[in-house]
């Protein structure tokens, strides 16, 4: 286990370093970032004094191994946008997308339930119910959903906040829309997974052994049908923190996610770096952390 | 085996329901064939009339077919033509056709018409309720809070040198900022300069000794702060659009004594004077000297006092700002005692959040007034000073500069002339004047702007200023366009490339983009559109000038002040470091020179701006055209009384001319 992690270390460190060079020279594909910032009327002077406190005025190598060596040190620069640390832009935000990514979480965690029902209800209403949540938060794209959930809770009913984050009651709309989807894969992962074991033939002789219903799914179909919706839900965590953009935007949700999409219309390539890089490490880590309950759940796997 | 079954038919059984009742919700009808007996049709129409234009019908029909027997259904339809807001004077007439219809075998039909006249029964549409604040209401209103949902509240970058575009703006629109001196969009008047004397060398500013600054430990305005916000402003690295103006058209600035200022002319009088000095969203409000050097410039930035009617509370990065209202402010009492401005990205939310009653106040584009002027209260409001977005075509590649030795390489675009082969360059003109008569501007107006946006065929002014000369327009002739095509030498059109520009415009711009396109393919051009972002397209516009195609401008569909062109006009300048348009001529450094020099604005209109719109319209080298222009409006809820909007900010509105409703 030690030489797994130490390896997945290591791994870690070189998807830092790749991802690190693509952010830097993707974020200057579209040119330098004073054609962005410096306004109509500028001059040759404040073009230059922009450059010297920037840096801009650098070659791209040297402006990159200055980023780099001090975002090894936590220091990820000033924004171009916002004038201020990146690191604090960060901090700033970060709670509320954690926020959500874990009722988001949650939530999707009613796929697992309703993934055992639909399997062990193969056929019934139950099943059918359940395929079609899972279908129809597979199908419709979360802003719809969202505007939709506005409408209905917002505008009609007003029952909810559309807006803005405020309460607990804030959280329910984001929470759906984006934790739909998520709880739709859980859902049908659990199903295909669960059908699966319980054709195994220890099943069956749990069964035959007079063990209770219960017993036989829970105990021994589902521990063991477990491990690939544990994946998922690593990941998925993941992919919560890091892909709430959309959800965030639709429902004004001060987060990491809307701080991605400003950097990226405003071209701010140092907090747009920095925002990448957290998403990085989340989703590494997030499958590190996965990979690890893995083997500890699984004695059968062997790094 | 049968329980499975069962269950499977249960489930399938379910599914139908279930379809049925979607297709029940998504229709208002319920429709179903059975033999006719008895048909009888309600009609009930009410006709609303509205004294002047107004004009309302509500027709309802309710129809019952009768079937001896139990089977009932009712199809029920309701047409709506909807009105505009007025005192209303009700007509209703109720007429009842009763027929009875044929059943086969039974041949008896009897239709019966009965008219009658019923008691009125009186309409009113919730948005003309207008609550203006009562004049003796004192403000701000105990208690009164307003909420505010924009796009962007951007960051809290309040040190004006440091403040990125557009978010120099926020502190005029948060009424936190106040300028030397005020103005409505025609003239000027004091605000914190009491006076201001011109004479031949220069300009006295003569200041308010008792404008206090929102904290109390820092007295009241002085000179030195105002010199010092100037000087500020021109500080190396500065993106103060314009800041340099001030350090280019006066010298000696100097502080005469604790309220008075004096800047000499550097070279005589110019119309870009009041630039920063003035209460619009780009002039510049007048900074504490003392509580930057408190502080320094990360803390002023984050929080930043100022003397107008809001006191900045808190601003929340990219999220919300917190405002509190001054009592007794020295110039004018703002209404709430509480603002919260929220940032909420996405149109449909804040359209959303209007008709929940969640947010005071939100711009909503043309296109979408009617998903909210039916909130009870709902009315729209336009600052007298804003300039329109608009649609302005550019020519790209048309460096006429070259003539006077630039060594720009030649274009080969039909829309470009070269000046090295005669009689080129007015060819050239005859292909852009085709494009220009190419198109409907009419049909955009009435179809994609509802009627509501203005013509333009300029680029900065259109038909709804008062500055507009009818013989700057043309009319839609296609004809016309065909046959400037085949003079220009096209007469089977040609292929380009048209850039929408999309993201400043927002969505209404690139649908009229997209609806210019079959004008041009209806005289034989082969459009491919291009949607790329501004940002991919940016660097084209600098120094190196390869903007050759042609493209969509969202800005200058009109242009409000005439000492704005001179940010206009030098886009089309050789000399211009950023933001050259795609063209130059030599032509626009005289425009350029003729309105710097002009002091008065009225003779800005009659001069300069006059031979430059000569210039660039179908009359003369049309290097850009209009097509139209449109303001979105803000839309005011029921929580809102008295407006009175002078500049007319798309980011934030103006938040000291509004007050609470009584």
């Amino acid at each position: 286990m030690v030489q797994f992690l130490f390896r997945r270390i290591v791994l870690l460190a070189a998807t830092f370093w790749v991802v690190s060079v693509l952010v830097f020279s993707l974020s200057r594909a579209v040119g330098d970032p004073r054609i962005m910032y410096l306004q109509q009327g500028s001059t040759q002077e404040m073009w230059d004094a922009w450059g010297r406190e920037f840096g801009l005025d650098r070659p791209l190598p040297i402006q990159y191994l200055v980023w780099a060596g001090k975002a090894l040190r936590g220091d990820l620069g000033i924004s171009l946008w916002e004038r201020r640390s990146v690191t604090e832009a960060i901090v700033e935000r970060l709670p509320a997308t954690v926020q959500l990514g874990l009722t988001t979480f949650l939530f999707s965690m009613i796929g697992l339930p309703l993934g055992v029902l639909s399997a062990v209800r193969r056929g019934s209403v139950w099943d059918y119910a359940g395929r079609t949540f899972a279908v129809l938060g597979q199908a419709l794209p979360p802003f719809w959903i969202g505007l939709i959930l506005i409408l209905i809770f917002s505008v009609e009913l007003e029952w909810l906040p559309a807006g803005k984050k405020e309460g607990l009651a804030s959280f329910v709309m984001p929470t759906i829309t984006l934790g739909w989807l998520s709880a739709a894969g859980i859902l049908r992962l659990v199903r295909s997974s669960m059908l699966d074991t319980l054709d195994e033939e220890y099943i069956k002789l749990a069964r035959a052994k007079g063990i209770s219903r219960q017993r036989v799914i829970w105990k021994h179909a589902f521990k063991n049908a477990f491990a690939a919706p544990l994946a998922f839900a690593g990941l998925l965590l993941g992919g919560l923190f890091t892909g709430a953009v959309v959800t965030e935007s639709v429902f004004g949700w001060p987060g990491i996610g809307r701080l991605a999409i400003q950097a990226v219309l405003q071209n701010d390539f140092p907090m747009l770096a920095g925002v990448i890089l957290l998403f990085t490490l989340l989703y590494v880590l997030a499958n590190l952390a996965v990979d690890v309950i893995h083997a500890s759940l699984d004695p059968r796997i062997r790094y | 085996m049968s329980r499975a079954i069962g269950l499977r038919w249960i489930a399938i059984t379910a599914g139908v329901v279930m379809l049925l009742l979607l297709l029940a919700a998504c229709t208002r009808e319920v429709v179903k064939e059975v033999p006719v007996e008895k048909v009888v049709t309600k009609e009930v129409v009410k006709q609303v009339e509205v004294p002047g234009e107004t004009v309302v019908v509500e027709k309802e029909v309710v129809k019952q077919v009768q079937v001896p027997g139990e089977t009932v259904v009712v199809v029920e339809e309701v047409v709506k033509e909807v009105m505009v807001p007025g005192e209303t004077v009700v007509v209703e007439v109720e007429k009842e056709v009763v027929k009875e219809v044929e059943v086969p075998g039974e041949t008896v039909v009897v239709e019966k018409v009965v008219t009658k006249e019923v008691p009125v029964e009186v309409v009113r549409r919730e948005q003309v309720i207008v609550t203006p604040t009562p004049t003796n209401v004192e403000l701000p209103v105990t208690g009164s809070h307003m909420r505010v949902a924009v796009q962007q509240v951007g960051p809290a970058l309040y040190h004006r040198p440091a403040a990125t575009f557009p978010f120099y703006t926020s502190t005029i629109f948060l009424g936190i900022g106040e300028t030397l001196i005020d103005y409505d969009g025609v003239g000027f008047s004091s605000m914190i300069a009491d006076s201001w004397e011109f004479d031949d060398s220069g300009v006295t500013w003569n200041l308010n000794p008792r404008v206090p600054w929102h904290d109390a430990n820092y007295g009241h305005v002085t000179a030195e702060d105002v010199h010092w916000t100037y000087v500020e402003n021109n500080r190396e690295g500065t993106l103060v659009p314009h800041a340099q103006y001030w350090a280019g058209d006066f010298q000696n600035m100097r502080v005469v004594d604790e309220n008075t200022l004096r800047w000499d002319w550097k070279e005589g009088p110019t119309i870009r004077w009041p630039f920063l000095p003035r209460h619009v969203g780009n002039g510049a409000p007048i900074m504490n000297k003392q509580y930057f050097d408190d502080n320094g410039e990360e803390a002023v930035n984050r929080k930043t006092i100022g003397t107008g009617p809001y006191k900045l509370v808190e601003h929340v990065p990219n999220d919300q700002v917190f405002l509190e209202g001054i009592r007794n402010h020295w110039r004018r009492n703002p209404g709430f005692e509480l603002v919260r401005v929220i940032e909420v990205p996405e149109q449909a939310t804040r359209i959303a959040m209007f008709n929940a009653n969640q947010t005071d106040i939100t711009l909503v584009g043309l296109p979408l007034l009617d998903q909210v002027l039916d909130t009870p209260g709902a009315r729209t409001v336009i600052g007298k000073v804003s300039g329109k977005t608009g649609a302005v075509v550019q020519f790209g590649g048309n460096w006429q500069t070259r003539r006077e030795g630039n060594n720009m390489p030649a274009v080969e675009k039909p829309w470009v002339g070269d000046p090295d082969v005669p009689g080129d360059l007015e060819r050239a003109v005859k292909i852009r004047t085709a494009m220009s008569y190419a198109i409907d501007r009419d049909a955009l107006n009435e179809v994609i702007l509802g009627g509501q946006g203005c013509i333009g065929f300029l680029y900065g002014l259109d038909t709804c200023s008062a500055h507009w000369n009818p013989d700057w327009g043309h009319a839609y002739d296609p004809e016309m366009a065909r046959q400037l095509l085949a003079e220009g030498g096209f007469p089977n059109g040609f292929e380009l490339t048209f850039w929408t520009a999309p993201g400043p415009g927002g969505q209404t711009k690139i649908e009229v983009d997209e609806a210019i396109v079959p004008f041009w393919e209806a005289i034989g051009l082969d459009v491919t559109i291009d949607n790329s972002a501004y940002q991919v397209r940016r660097p084209q516009f600098i120094s190196e000038r390869s903007m050759t195609d042609v493209w969509s401008f969202f800005y200058g569909g009109n242009v409000s002040d005439p000492d704005v062109f001179l940010d206009v006009i030098p886009d089309m300048t050789y000399g211009r470091v950023l933001s050259n348009l795609g063209y130059d001529y030599p032509e626009a450094d005289t425009f350029v020179d003729d309105l710097q020099r002009t002091f008065e604005l009225s003779e800005a209109w009659a001069g300069p701006l006059n031979d430059y719109f000569q210039f660039n319209s179908h009359l003369g080298e049309i290097f850009a055209f209009g097509t139209v222009a449109w303001i979105d409006p803000w839309v005011i809820g029921s929580g809102i009384g008295s407006v009175d909007m002078i500049i007319h900010g798309s980011g934030i509105p103006e938040l000291e001319s509004l007050a609470p409703a009584r």
